[in-house]
């Protein structure tokens, strides 16, 4: 099968400070990755390396074959950063046309309206941003990330904030998507529930790969899958 | 103005752990205050410091430095107090305050700042009085500061906007001409008689056009037909008219902190970056922003082209600047901003968006540097013609090279812009 990611030999450092070191990894187009690891891991680098913002200071990485800041990448790919904002002196509505237009997509009301009805934000639609609680405004930026149907989804910790029964509709709509999808996160039953294999990375480098099923079939006695994971980022046996 | 638009010096983390700890607020509020005060209070300094210039004798700058840092404490003060205050109240008693120290200027003896005026006895004692009143009320609001009554610095504000901007049927560069052409966007920190506050705003274009074409036909007015544009003014001479020196500063000064500041602080990496190649969003943004900044300054720049056909010289230089050296200089006083990393994402309102650091006041070389090639620029029409053209070559120069603003769009990731 074909990659949709392709990450080789990439290293990013932060001044002294290594994020990323000489990380390689491949993922097939349409299957599902939670990405895994401690806080400070390199989780977020990773993704925005893979997105474009950042550059790696050394190795390739190819987005649907192509370069990260290419057009062709940038149109495949959707993005939702952990905590992210979107423009606060916009409404509801306008930040989904807007998003929906600087990202060429061809029937801009359609989509916006696609969107508020399914995340149900309709009754916020004139709503400035700025003034919206932080379910609503994850509730948005998910839509923003989305809007242009992506072929590659990248999700960091896509479910804060949201109460359950959003939750449960957020969850419908990324198991429909049908899209290649990185999921970064720190909750285990997010991890099982929206992907099949996990990419786990611990101060800068990989430390497992692998399905979830094989991660579920190294309990050990009543050890939970979690205590598994934390063995693996830790490096205990 | 620190009534009107006063805030409080604190820091998220400041709300979330700080006055959460198990500690007496009453300690901590002569440190809030000290933060306060160099956060904002100092600005007075700068404000009236030249007044102690003025001073005759020792005695007399001695006792107006002390009175300089006693306004310094009151402004600072009347800052936090006005966060306790209602709208009404806030807004009746600045009125009150700012009519009382104006009348200092019709020869009043009885004012906090008529020690600055002259009056250095009754001055003095009005505004130790006032301070006095002033500092422990804002002392016992700091001691007694409710946590959510921070996020209560936007209570005036409505919560939606009355009609929706359409961006449908526009194509993505067209679109982002639409955004920032509709609208002029004002985000960051609003530092106004010395009170520091974040805000979030924006406002139509349209209307700023039609209120700035008033302004400046006000200005052409007053300075080309009526019975002022013949007063002797003590530096005023047949070539030489302030207000005209001067408006070219003072827009100057606005338009380069629009800039600079505001231009990536509401920005999204994660969704405009994302969504084309960020050399071309960057430029297009900084395009249409300079174009709507016209909207403040181009009726002021006709103004002036307008006076220089009366007769008044100083006009084409006064032009020269605000139609072609203040939009050329924004954009690189916007690069260099960036490029040093001196400006703050704001990600909530009411609150600093983060701790600043020696290169928060390097931000303001730039536009120091920019006044001076203006002021240079009124005064000799060739140095005016000579520094616009150089400084539209350069702005073009770095516009046209797209790995300038990648640098910038990773540059910002880098320093936690998302």
């Amino acid at each position: 099968m074909a990659s949709c990611i392709d990450v080789q030999y990439v290293s990013k450092s932060y001044g002294k400070t290594v994020a990323l070191d000489d990380v390689s990894f491949s993922i097939p187009c349409g299957e599902s990755y939670a990405l895994l690891g401690p806080n400070g891991a390199g989780k977020s680098t990773t993704l925005r390396l893979l997105v474009g913002l950042l550059k790696p200071d050394t190795g390739t990485i190819k987005i649907d074959g192509h370069e990260p800041f290419s057009p062709e990448a940038k149109s495949a790919l959707g993005y939702l950063p952990e905590d992210a904002t979107p423009y606060r002196t916009l409404s509801v509505r306008e930040n989904l046309e807007y998003i929906a237009a600087l990202r060429g997509v061809k029937d801009v009301t359609l989509a916006t309206d696609r969107f508020l009805d399914e995340l149900v934000l309709r009754e916020y639609e004139r709503a400035k941003v700025g003034k919206l609680s932080r379910g609503n405004m994850q509730k948005l930026s998910i839509a923003l990330a989305l809007i242009h149907n992506p072929k590659i989804v990248l999700l960091d910790e896509p479910l804060n904030y949201l109460d359950i029964p959003t939750q449960e509709r957020v969850f419908k709509m990324l198991k429909s998507l049908q899209s290649t999808m990185i999921v970064s996160t720190h909750i285990m039953s997010i991890a099982t529930r929206l992907t099949e294999k996990v990419l786990m990375i611990a101060r800068g480098k990989i430390v497992w790969n692998g399905t979830i099923d094989t991660l579920k079939g190294m309990e050990v006695g009543d050890e939970s899958i979690e205590s598994v994971v934390a063995r693996l980022m830790t490096g205990a046996s | 103005m620190s009534l009107l638009f006063g805030g409080l010096f604190i820091l998220k983390s400041d709300r979330d752990y700080l006055l959460t700890l198990p500690l007496r607020r009453r300690d901590l509020s002569i440190s809030l205050f000290i933060a306060q005060f160099v956060g904002s209070g100092i600005t007075i300094l700068f404000l009236y410091g030249f007044y102690v210039a003025g001073a005759g004798s020792l005695e007399d700058t001695i006792v107006l430095i002390a009175n300089l840092v006693l306004l310094a404490c009151l402004v600072t003060s009347l800052g936090v107090i006005s966060n306790i205050l209602q709208v009404w109240k806030r807004v009746g008693l600045a009125i009150v305050l700012g009519l009382w120290c104006l009348s200092t200027l019709l020869g009043f003896e009885f004012t906090p700042v008529s020690s600055f005026t002259g009056q250095l006895v009754y001055g003095s004692i009005v505004l130790f009085a006032a301070t006095a009143i002033a500092v422990p009320v804002a002392l016992r609001e700091l001691a007694y500061l409710e946590l959510g009554s921070i996020r209560s610095l936007l209570r005036s504000t409505s919560t939606e906007y009355k009609k929706n901007m359409s961006f449908s049927g526009k194509g993505p560069i067209r679109v982002i001409y639409s955004y920032h052409l509709s609208f002029l966007e004002l985000m960051g920190r609003v530092n106004i008689g010395g009170s520091t506050s974040y805000r979030t705003a924006r406002i139509k274009t349209s209307t700023v056009l039609i209120i700035s074409i008033v302004a400046a036909a006000v200005y052409v007015y007053l300075t080309g037909f009526s019975a002022l544009a013949g007063m002797p003014l003590t530096v005023a001479s047949e070539h030489f008219t302030p207000v005209v020196f001067v408006i070219p500063i003072f827009m100057g000064v606005i338009i380069l902190v629009l800039m600079s500041q505001g231009t990536f602080s509401n920005e999204r990496g994660w969704l405009a970056f994302t969504a084309m190649d960020p050399a071309t969003y960057i430029r297009h943004l900084l395009l249409s922003r300079v174009i709507s900044a016209l909207a403040i300054i181009g009726p002021f720049g006709v103004a002036d082209l307008i006076l220089a056909l009366l007769g008044l010289m100083t006009g084409l230089d006064a032009a020269l600047v605000l139609l072609v050296t203040v939009p050329s200089a924004s954009i690189l006083a916007t690069y260099l901003v960036a490029r040093i990393g001196a400006v703050q994402q704001v990600k909530e309102e009411g609150m600093m968006p983060g701790q600043f650091d020696l290169r928060q006041f390097l931000v303001i070389l730039p536009t120091y540097f920019v006044i001076g090639l203006i002021i240079v620029s009124e005064i000799f029409l060739t140095a005016a013609i000579v520094i616009a053209a150089a400084l539209t070559v350069v702005a073009t120069l770095l516009m046209i090279i797209p790995s300038v603003w990648r640098g910038i769009a990773y540059r910002l990731t880098q320093r936690g812009f998302i």
